[in-house]
């Protein structure tokens, strides 16, 4: 490790040490989700129960009642929820909705005209939901964006098939704002996306990550590796840009090219590659396959006929990735 | 709740969950891991739903709600409900759905069938079951589709919430590449492709070969890609969670490969096949801790991938473009190693008081590593090379030419970051981030034979060193220029960023965000040793409004570094040794051109403009635009230069009532890019500036690429009495045009006339057509009819391709798996029962 890259993680590990320090000094553990979303509604009011609250609100009734929240609430097999359990646990108690129904500000909405701020709707579901999956939420471009659980989950019916996702499926929710790649998929070489063999979420962590594009790993490599673990090697040759980021030579939602190509080869590799020989001739219509002087350097496969290992070779003989 | 319809008690749960244990233990011995349902007539996996609800989700208000963000929730998905079974307190549903499923049209090519399985023939559509036991909080749901067919899949989970959770699936995924490849060696699929009797190496003519290859039959080039998996989570107690899962995932079949034994426009380049038997266990595991104000997560993740086929032999028929031309009898490629990934990593959030502070970090650490046996140097025997230095191969063919037996390669990596983030006031947010990335390669490999005392390797199986005698590969001292591999090149990158950003809120819903981050990346044998990157990035956002929603970011990024070093690798080439002898008086013929800039280590200086707004036209309706442009500058006069794109989209929707909606959306995308070169003028001199004797001015080309993509579609769903009519459409067009230029036909070694180059290839075109429409009939109780049609087109211009008629081309033999278009019907019919 060279002596820049350990003055960094001791810089590192000292704004590590801020927060604990700030965590041992600060005391008590608060528990219930009034007192951590510091919401009023959750004050000073009184819990009606979730029979009384259908009496009006029939439809939400039926559907939520198919959800995988009402069996998790009505069993509340941890007790945590207590009286609370059902509506309540997310809308906060109704006693004073029930007085006055027509204040629909007295319960928590989850919509657009909800006076309650995102960072605090959020707070509610990560009531429950906090950690795990979730631990890297805050600082995320989503947490900073104000984007709700609720713009991307719809707990209250069945939206999904599963995940209680707002709309229909992963790529769907996703699309609803990430409409470029929703127009990438569709491109001539991509992956099984629309097909329904893969989603957004097997590369992307929405609910925050250590990168910055929000992958599931650390590093983009790492997650191209998960499923093309042929790539990962470590090679005895390697080709220095791949084992950089599969990003330099791949778009990933989708290409006008072959085998999800930035762009069309030989261009692709004579963007960096001048070495003296073969590499930088103008390749042009007369080397195509149907001109005077077709070049495998141009047809097909382009520079990969010859130098076929281009991800990393293992053979003594492959420096130049030919075996 | 679901009406009393009449049920089959042969479906109680007990009788179900017998059923769908035996799979699902099954399943799990095969070992799983997480995966999503889904195929491609289904791709959302969806079981139980059909249609939208006409119950809704709101007494009060026809339509329904937006989401926080303003989006429209759509309609709520209608389902079947639930039956309870008697005096078990289990409540369960279950769908069956099957049917025919018919084709039309160029059902069989490759593009067609590249990722599903639409062959005509009984489809088993879907099989759903679930089970909910609320008192309990029990559940079990399978979710299985295309049962039997290549792109089946089945999930089964069941648990009890608050406390527990298994699941098990197991998914097919077709890869097909094409159907029209036509290959010239038996052992296809196998390690070795050999000649058929009807080729003689060497002696067959190219006449020979071409009429072999048009006399054999198409060839289907795919993958069959199959996953399995079982995955459990314990909780220990309310705060402490055990989780883990293991996958299995097996990709078998053949792709389209290379392969050369000479130089270019020299013949011997021929396109083999690789053959396909690769398995990838991926075991997750890991403790999930959470309190109120501190979370953590321990994990271990480990991949192991193995390959069937260490190498892969091919014959060379030794068609040469030239008479007299040695040819090697055959070569070997090292097929994928197999490799282990091991990853330990740990993950911790807190919250505390003073300032609503907020604090994650992350640290990994993680070993790539693969031993696999090396393969000799060549397989070839007998004496290769010039007749000028000639290569007795029978030194080289065996694993005793090696400087060691193993590959020996390993990479550790040490991901470390915290993140900070305080509110010193309501309005002000301020967040630091630190991340330290450290990678180190520990693969050394020395290109050295012990048996001649020589370094290098015959290049080529010795067929390289016959047309281009510098190119041999083994290095003579004697020879002036004999620059060859001496050892492997590791390389490694140390990454480091360092921002803060600060966000603020003013009054009115505006929201400002400014962030400058500042990246250092240290590179192991690169031309640069180090790279800067500064990012200012400035965010506004505005929900002040009553119908509308505005974003707008801004981004600019500046890179440095230290001097570029157009060569860096003398090191492990046989330059650097005292006895070598450069070319030329003055120095070595130029590993490449100086001015040229590699793009991820050139300066750059670019900008991003992002905007996104979303407007509410109505209670039914939305409207969304966003866009987005870029310039990247490279500063560079050779290489990539500049690189600019334009990206626009739109999408409106409208909601009917609660069971019809409608959408339509465009996206447009315009991408340029700029490449310069110089093509070189042989090893005729050792300056390598632009201007010089090597990379003459003359000899200069550029290219610009542009790229115009339109894509559109719609969708349509309604209720029309009993019936669910739903119909989309999608549409993708995209035009590649690449443009070059030149200084003089010297930049094409004047192989031709101008006339003939021309100034552009042929334009690279793609379209795609798909509209699909279905129709759903309840016919009883529980029984419903779904009719089904697709209509799908495919239209490819390739340049790739264009005119690959001929199989024998300059000595090179193609596969001649040219893209086809196709125009396909797809109709189906199936029945439903909900039981």
């Amino acid at each position: 490790m060279p002596d820049n890259n350990k003055k960094r993680l001791l810089c590192l590990l000292a704004l590590c040490s801020i927060p604990f320090g700030w965590l041992i000094l600060s005391s008590g553990m608060s528990g219930s989700v009034a007192q951590q979303s510091g919401l009023a509604i959750f004050e000073q009011r009184d819990f009606v129960g979730s029979d009384t609250c259908v009496t009006c609100h029939s439809a939400a009734g039926t559907q939520w009642a198919h959800t995988a929240h009402s069996v998790a609430f009505n069993s509340d097999i941890n007790g945590q929820w207590g009286e609370a359990a059902g509506c309540e646990s997310c809308h906060g108690p109704g006693s004073e909705h029930i007085e006055n129904p027509a204040v629909t500000d007295s319960i928590l909405r989850f919509t657009f005209d909800s006076p309650t701020p995102v960072v605090a709707q959020n707070q509610v579901c990560l009531g429950c939901h906090q950690g795990g999956e979730r631990i890297h939420w805050f600082g995320s471009v989503h947490d900073r964006n104000d984007i709700a659980c609720a713009d991307c989950h719809n707990p209250m019916a069945e939206f999904s098939s599963s995940g209680l996702l707002a709309r229909q499926g992963v790529n769907e929710t996703c699309f609803a704002c990430h409409q470029t790649q929703r127009a990438e998929f569709n491109r001539r070489s991509h992956m099984p996306l629309t097909e329904g063999n893969i989603n957004c979420t097997d590369c992307h962590a929405p609910h925050g990550s250590v990168t910055s594009p929000l992958l599931q790993t650390t590093s983009i490599n790492e997650t191209c590796y998960q499923c093309h673990a042929e790539k990962r090697g470590p090679f005895l040759f390697e080709h220095a840009p791949v084992r950089e980021s599969c990003t330099n030579c791949h778009t990933p939602h989708g290409s006008n090219h072959e085998s999800l190509l930035l762009t069309a080869r030989p261009l692709l590799c004579q963007q960096c590659h001048t070495m003296t020989g073969h590499v930088n001739d103008l390749m042009t219509r007369g080397n195509l396959a149907g001109g005077p002087r077709p070049d495998s350097r141009l047809i097909g496969r382009s520079c990969q006929n010859c130098h076929v290992q281009i991800h990393g070779s293992n053979h003594p003989s492959g420096a130049d990735f030919h075996r | 709740m679901k009406p009393n319809y009449p049920t089959f008690r042969f479906f109680t749960p007990a009788m179900v969950a017998v059923l769908m244990v035996i799979p699902a233990l099954l399943m799990v011995s095969l070992a799983t891991a997480a995966d999503s349902p889904g195929n491609e007539l289904n791709p959302d996996g969806l079981a139980f739903e059909t249609g939208h609800s006409p119950l809704g989700l709101n007494i009060f208000n026809p339509r329904n709600a937006r989401s926080p963000a303003g989006l429209l929730y759509p309609p709520v998905m209608n389902s079947p409900g639930f039956t309870e079974a008697a005096e078990t307190g289990w409540l369960y549903r279950g769908v069956l759905e099957a049917g025919y499923l018919g084709n039309s049209g160029t059902t069989d090519t490759g593009s067609f069938l590249e990722y599903g399985d639409l062959s005509e023939g009984f489809m088993l559509r879907g099989l759903g079951y679930e089970a909910i036991k609320p008192e309990e909080g029990k559940y079990f749901r399978l979710v299985s589709g295309a049962v039997g067919r290549d792109d089946s899949y089945y999930h089964v989970e069941g648990g009890q919430y608050g406390k527990m959770k298994l699941g098990a699936f197991f998914s097919s995924t077709p890869h097909t590449f094409s159907t029209n490849s036509r290959s010239l060696y038996d052992g296809i699929g196998t390690g070795v492709l050999a000649l058929p009797a009807g080729i003689q190496a060497g002696e067959s003519t190219a006449e020979d070969v071409r009429n072999y290859l048009n006399a054999r039959p198409p060839r289907k080039l795919a993958l069959q890609r199959d996953k399995s998996g079982a995955l459990f989570t314990f909780d220990l107690n309310r705060q402490l969670q055990f989780h883990g899962q293991i996958s299995s995932e097996s990709r078998e079949g053949t792709r389209a490969f290379g392969g050369t034994f000479s130089y270019p426009q020299v013949g011997q380049v021929i396109e083999t096949i690789e053959p396909i038997d690769h398995q990838t266990t991926e075991v997750i595991t890991g403790f999930r801790y959470v309190r109120d104000r501190l979370q953590g997560n321990l994990s271990y993740t480990g991949s192991f991938f193995r390959n069937e086929f260490e190498s892969l032999t091919f014959e060379n028929p030794g068609i040469p473009t030239f008479a007299g031309v040695y040819f090697p009898p055959q070569g070997q490629f090292a097929l994928a190693p197999d490799n282990t990934f091991h990853s330990i990593r740990g993950d911790l959030a807190t919250r505390f008081d003073p300032w609503s502070g907020r604090f994650n970090a992350t640290v990994a650490y993680s070993v790539a590593s693969q031993d696999e046996k090396l393969l000799p140097p060549t397989t070839a025997t007998g004496i290769g090379g010039s007749s000028s230095y000639p290569v007795n191969l029978d030194n080289w063919n065996t694993v005793n030419a090696l400087s060691q037996a193993r590959a020996d390669a390993r990479v550790n990596t040490l991901t470390a970051q915290a993140r900070y983030a305080v509110r010193p006031t309501r309005n002000l947010g301020v967040q630091f981030e630190v991340r330290v990335r450290d990678e180190d390669n520990e693969t050394d490999y020395r290109v050295f034979n012990p048996l001649t005392g020589e370094y290098g390797y015959p290049a080529l199986d010795g067929g390289l060193g016959t047309v281009k005698i510098g190119l041999g590969g083994i290095y003579r001292p004697s020879v002036p220029g004999s620059r060859v591999r001496i050892a492997n090149i590791p390389p490694a990158i140390d990454r480091a960023h360092g921002d803060v950003s600060f966000d603020y809120r003013l009054q009115y819903g505006t929201r400002l965000n400014l962030r400058l981050r500042h990246q250092e990346t240290d590179y192991a044998h690169r031309e640069r040793s180090r790279v800067e990157d500064d990012e200012i990035k400035l965010e506004v956002a505005n929900s002040s409004l009553d119908n509308a929603i505005l974003r707008m970011t801004y981004i600019h990024v500046d890179r440095s570094g230290t001097d570029y070093n157009p060569n860096p690798y003398e090191q492990f080439y046989s330059s650097s040794f005292a006895d070598f002898q450069p070319r030329f008086a003055d120095g070595q013929v130029p590993h490449t051109l100086s001015a040229l800039r590699k793009y991820d280590l050139a300066d750059k200086s670019g900008q991003t403009l992002r905007a996104q707004a979303h407007i509410l036209l109505s209670d039914k309706s939305d409207l969304q635009l966003t866009g987005s442009i870029s310039d990247d500058d490279f500063e560079a006069d050779f290489g990539l230069r500049d690189s600019r794109s334009l990206t626009l989209n739109t999408e409106w929707t409208y909601q009917f009532n609660k069971e019809s909606d409608a959408f339509l959306y465009y996206s447009y995308q315009d991408r340029r890019s700029d490449v310069s070169n110089i093509n070189d003028a042989g090893p005729i001199g050792s300056d390598p500036a632009p201007g010089g004797a090597v990379y003459r001015l003359d000899a200069v080309w550029s290219q610009a690429a542009k790229e115009i993509n339109h894509a559109a579609g719609g969708g349509y769903q309604r209720a029309i009495g009993a019936l669910t009519f739903e119909a989309s459409y999608t549409y993708s067009f995209a035009r590649s045009e690449l443009g070059y230029d030149y200084a003089s036909p010297r930049a094409f070694n004047n192989a031709y006339t101008q006339e003939v180059a021309g100034n552009a290839y042929p334009d690279q075109t793609f379209e795609l057509h798909m509209a699909e429409a279905s129709l759903a009939w309840p016919i009883r109780d529980n029984f419903t009819l779904r009719f089904f049609y697709r209509y799908e087109r495919e239209d490819l211009d390739d340049f790739h391709y264009q005119g690959l008629v001929d199989p024998v081309l300059a000595g090179t033999i193609y596969l001649q798996a040219v893209p086809e278009d196709f125009s396909a019907h797809l109709l189906g019919t199936y029945l439903k029962f909900d039981f």
